[in-house]
């Protein structure tokens, strides 16, 4: 039993009804929390898990972890979301997308470990928590309002007219209720997930998303428009002296120190160098502050604040892929006004960014006004504001072509009649489940593999950043990389506890044993410290370290160490693995009834069949010997990752011919009950 | 690449720079690889020379001048098609030549690119100065 | 600091000191304030008023170098309590996603007031200024929940919290009395906020700041600031691209 870290509920919802239940953690906490916790309540609460997404019955989870609300560093803000998805194609499986910001620890403070939210309300309603008391509410005057403007009214109905006074407010009558200076954190859909678009998304303040998944479309089909929280309660921390020595060691000795760097980047105001430096404010890769005056932007508790708030307050919090939104011009301003209204209409930029696929149909002469796809957007102003503003209206409000592409890229593409050809011939890179192209599948392989043989692209940055960036950019600015390559799979080597050969990305290392012990090791790692932990993945795992005295990362010592501070638990390393292995299980089974089957798990065509055109940098072992590789005139081989299948699915105890788990398997991690629902349903992996 | 003597770019004529700035057909297009933290590799197709030089050097169409350039060089163009691109699809043989010939004895990307920068910023500049010379209106 | 004879309100200290000569600093004492109050830690002067010791240190915060993350609020519960929660943080930070920089956030640290209102309002003692430090701190044993000194501060949100789960009022104390870290703190230690801010916008003074809002402002932004794309001017309104910055090395 934990001593710290969980309130000790988690609040469920039934929209349906109206009822609401108090679910003690402790019965889910074996789980961990996140990620684990919701799978289990998922699996213990949606009797038929081969519903669609939008069914009443589908359970949504926003779920905390015991890091969040404390001092745990890059692992304090952010929210868990689970559920079936209505994104993925061509099956939309039960997935997971995640937010930043403060929305996991003013929840920790009300009270609640997690909320699940199932059934569908009647009319629109949000949920507004405040403490312990939880009411549903009337969303009528704010359905049809974007996400920004939702969640000022919701501040407004919450805190009364004085909210933004910046003073304390009870949030009850007496003396006791507790106050607060903050202003609720509040979740909410845009006009994209009101219109069930499939890549509708979770805003939470201005820049943070849970964009993955289409769950503000499932929002939506509930009616449910908002969930807001505020809270004046404590979290218990087992041992809170050793939390703090913790977070000022890891500060001191693995933090960009902002008044006297040891590595800098070599440009100023270059944000993309921010990838190796972890500087705050790199997150918006290619914005300067150059002319826009601004502040770094931090989640709650984190100690690199990678996001940045602007002057103009356009964009505000926005990072990483939504700040490339829209690339055809390169006018800051417009880049920015792009991304700013992705916000505001509730839109997953990772579907939505394919105009370039339109524009390039257009160009072809297949779409436009009459042609063969219809469409009356102004393509031939590509470059210009106008244009990307038309195409994000249409899409969150299902008009011109954006009735096609609200059901997502993939499934215009099929309904256009060019998804075969188009993802052979790589003019549409969606290489798994109709997500577009992140990494290259064809030689980054922990991404590509992880993807396929799970629910979503993984979007997993810990290995990536070291293996593929820090070698790219530092080329890119005319500079050898950081660590030679032999030393940095060293040292990844030592972090995770896997020989170096599985960070060989040559054509003979990605088929290899070594490799497909390292796909699985991620895959464990990700669900319990990323996804049931709550640690950023723009800072954890910490493998490699590039400005200190040596390279030796912080993983995986200090991430027990803080669970044993915050949780009062032992949880070694090895044991960590283990239930992130019993969670992927457990997700794996979900997956299985929803229609999983190693028949399903290719990628797209040109993932095979097209080369590599550009430089890709890469550590490969050739003649013995580790280089960097650019990785050119590459593709997976098909036979080669049918038997890479193989042999994943016996490393994990799955029946190689179907990758259903076996009995013995689920068993072994006390989930007997799980292979009793396979058997039910006939998938039941067969014993070796 | 040392600077040597620098031969200036001869002026170009009207026809070709308005041909070179043409919108162009898909099966025209170039396509230069943004590297990106967020999206990976990135292939963007362009259709138009300006938005060429504006992806490949992070920079404004509006705001180059001789001097001019910007220090992000975060994208990636095959060099070699890029030249080709310039000689058969712009239709500038001049330019190319340059490019070619700012490039000879350096093999290092970046080295090539800041090299070969300069040659851009001139040769943009010069078109510039052509279409105002001939235009009020000036192609974007 | 003087080393200064806790007396009983009222009591005249030896010599006879004038409020004059207090604030000049005549006797080794440290300029306080001289305040009406009656049941305050302080001693007297000649001239029958009553006069508390100066803070030994002010937190200065540069709001433009914040990023919003409330790492200072958590650790400042944490320390004091072992707990995390914001509504107990003596350091509050609020702010508005969708505003606009610098006017976006509003930084909320105790000012150790030379003049402490809340200490004078405080009918017990309770609040009181420390004798050795000159913080002004709560004596929670004598704390009797009258809240007068949370509606004392004259500041917005008032720099004094009611602590509804222990049930006593509390202020910023320089963590002199914060036992669940490692570190010592008060003026002569280390304070858990400026310790944990991971962009090092809180730092510390000895010397009574100015008494107006600029006096409690400081530029921490230094041209690495400025490297990252950051405004350096104390407005917050220029970002020039800095220096050039070193040369990416190899850590070793």
């Amino acid at each position: 039993m934990a001593t710290g870290g969980y309130v000790g509920k988690i609040l469920y919802v039934n929209l349906t009804d109206g009822r609401t239940e108090e679910i003690p953690t402790e019965q889910y906490e074996q789980w961990g929390g996140g990620h684990g916790m919701a799978s289990a309540l998922f699996w213990d609460r949606v009797a038929d898990k081969t519903i669609d997404g939008f069914h009443p019955d589908n359970l949504v989870t926003l779920m905390t972890s015991p890091f969040s609300g404390t001092l745990v560093p890059s692992a304090s803000g952010r929210t868990e979301v689970t559920g079936i998805g209505v994104q993925a194609y061509p099956i939309a499986w039960y997935t997971r997308s995640n937010m930043g910001g403060r929305f996991s620890g003013e929840l920790k403070y009300a009270g609640f470990d997690g909320i699940a939210v199932q059934g569908r309300a009647e009319k629109p309603v949000w949920i507004n928590i405040v403490n312990n008391k939880v009411t549903i509410e009337d969303a009528s005057g704010i359905w049809g309002m974007d996400t920004h403007a939702s969640q000022e009214r919701i501040w407004e109905l919450v805190g009364g007219a004085d909210t933004n006074a910046g003073d304390w407010q009870a949030l009850s009558t007496g003396r006791d209720s507790g106050r607060t200076t903050q202003r609720p954190a509040v979740v909410a859909i845009g006009p994209a997930g009101e219109n069930l678009n499939r890549n509708a998304l979770l805003l939470h303040d201005a820049g943070n998303a849970a964009a993955q998944g289409g769950f503000g479309a499932v929002f939506g089909s509930k009616n449910l428009k908002a969930i807001s929280v505020i809270g004046t309660g404590s979290v218990p921390v087992a041992d809170p002296a050793l939390l703090m020595d913790l977070r000022l060691f890891l500060q001191e000795d693995y933090a960009y120190d902002v008044d006297d760097p040891i590595l800098e980047s070599p440009v100023p105001d270059m944000n993309f160098y921010g990838i190796i430096t972890r500087h705050p404010g790199a997150s918006p890769v290619l914005w300067q502050g150059a002319g826009h005056p601004n502040r770094p932007q931090g989640c709650l508790g984190c100690f690199r604040a990678c996001r940045r708030r602007w002057n103009n307050g356009i964009a505000n919090g926005d990072a990483c892929a939504e700040s490339c939104y829209w690339m055809a011009s390169t006018d800051q301003d417009d880049r920015m006004a792009a991304t700013h209204l992705l916000d505001q209409m509730g839109l997953n930029h990772y579907d939505v960014k394919n105009h370039d696929y339109l524009v390039a149909l257009y160009k072809m002469g297949i779409l436009g006004p009459g042609k063969q796809i219809e469409s009356n957007l102004p393509y031939e102003k590509y470059d210009k504001l106008e244009f990307i503003q038309a195409y994000t209206s249409a899409i969150a409000n299902r008009e011109d072509i954006g009735a096609d592409l609200a059901d997502g890229i993939a499934r215009a593409a099929v309904k256009w009649g060019r998804y075969d050809e188009d993802t052979t011939s790589g003019l549409l890179k969606l290489p798994n489940w109709g997500f577009s192209e992140h990494y290259d599948p064809r030689v980054e392989v922990e991404w590509s593999y992880g993807s396929i043989l799970g629910d979503r692209d993984i979007n997993e940055h810990g290995v990536n950043t070291h293996v593929h960036w820090m070698p790219t950019v530092q080329g890119m600015f005319g500079m050898a990389p950081l660590v030679s390559a032999e030393e940095l799979v060293t040292q990844i080597s030592n972090a995770t506890g896997l020989p170096p050969e599985g960070w060989d990305y040559s054509e003979e290392g990605i088929y290899a044993d070594p490799k497909i012990a390292a796909v699985a090791w991620h895959r464990h790692y990700s669900r319990f410290w990323i996804q049931s932990m709550s640690m950023c993945d723009t800072a954890w795992p910490n493998l490699v370290r590039y400005a200190g005295p040596d390279n030796v990362g912080a993983t995986p010592t200090v991430e027990p160490q803080f669970y044993k501070a915050v949780t009062g638990k032992d949880l070694s390393y090895e044991e960590s693995l283990e239930l992130g292995r019993k969670i992927w299980n457990l997700d794996r089974a979900i997956w299985i009834l929803q229609g999983r089957h190693r028949d399903l798990e290719v990628h797209a065509n040109y993932v095979y069949e097209v080369p590599t055109s550009a430089p890709y940098p890469l550590p490969v072992k050739e003649n013995g010997e580790w280089t960097y590789s650019t990785c050119l005139g590459r593709t997976l081989d098909r036979e080669k990752w049918e038997a890479v299948k193989t042999r994943f699915y016996e490393l994990e105890g799955w029946d190689a011919a179907t990758g259903w788990p076996t009995r013995a398997t689920l068993a072994a991690m006390g989930l007997e009950q799980v292979a009793d629902e396979l058997a039910a349903a006939g998938k039941l992996g067969a014993e070796a | 690449m040392s600077d040597g003597i620098k031969k200036p770019l001869p002026e170009p004529d009207e026809a070709m720079v308005r041909h070179a700035i043409r919108e162009l057909d898909f099966a025209e297009r170039l396509e230069v690889h943004k590297m990106n933290p967020a999206t990976g590799n990135e292939s963007i197709s362009v259709y138009k020379f300006p938005a060429a030089v504006d992806l490949i050097f992070e920079t404004r169409w509006s705001q180059v001048s001789p001097q001019g350039g910007n220090h992000a060089g975060i994208a990636w163009v095959d060099l070699g098609r890029l030249v080709a691109w310039v000689r058969d699809t712009i239709g500038d043989t001049d330019f190319a030549d340059a490019l070619s010939a700012s490039t000879a004895g350096t093999s290092a990307y970046k080295a090539q690119m800041d090299a070969m920068r300069p040659v851009f910023m001139e040769r943009i500049a010069q078109y510039k100065a052509v279409l105002a010379a001939h235009d009020t209106s000036e192609a974007s | 600091m003087g080393d200064i004879e806790k007396t009983v309100a009222g009591e005249a200290t030896e010599g006879g000191l004038s409020r004059r000569q207090f604030i000049t600093g005549v006797g080794g004492l440290g300029v306080g304030a001289v305040i009406g109050g009656l049941f305050v830690n302080g001693f007297a002067l000649a001239d029958d008023v009553l006069a508390i010791p100066a803070s030994g240190g002010y937190l200065l915060i540069d709001q433009k170098k914040c990023a919003g993350c409330q790492s200072c609020m958590l650790a400042c519960s944490l320390v004091h309590y072992g707990r995390e929660n914001t509504a107990l943080s003596r350091i509050q930070v609020t702010q508005n996603p969708f505003g606009k920089f610098p006017d976006d956030m509003v930084l909320d640290q105790c000012r150790q007031c030379p003049y402490p209102s809340c200490v004078d309002a405080c009918p017990t003692g309770a609040m009181h200024a420390d004798p050795e430090t000159g913080a002004r701190m709560v004596d929670e044993g004598k704390c009797v929940g009258c809240e007068r000194c949370v509606n004392a501060c004259p500041f917005t949100p008032s720099r004094v919290q009611w602590n509804h789960e222990d049930k006593h009022a509390q202020k910023c104390d320089l963590c002199l009395e914060s036992p669940y870290w490692s570190r010592d703190g008060g003026p002569d230690g280390t304070r858990a906020c400026e310790a944990v801010c991971p962009m090092k916008a809180i730092t510390f003074t000895k010397e009574i700041p100015i008494q107006s809002d600029a006096g409690y402002e400081v530029n921490l932004r230094n041209s690495h600031w400025g490297h990252l794309g950051y405004p350096t001017d104390n407005a917050g309104r220029v970002v020039s691209t800095g220096s050039t910055g070193s040369a990416a090395s190899a850590s070793h």
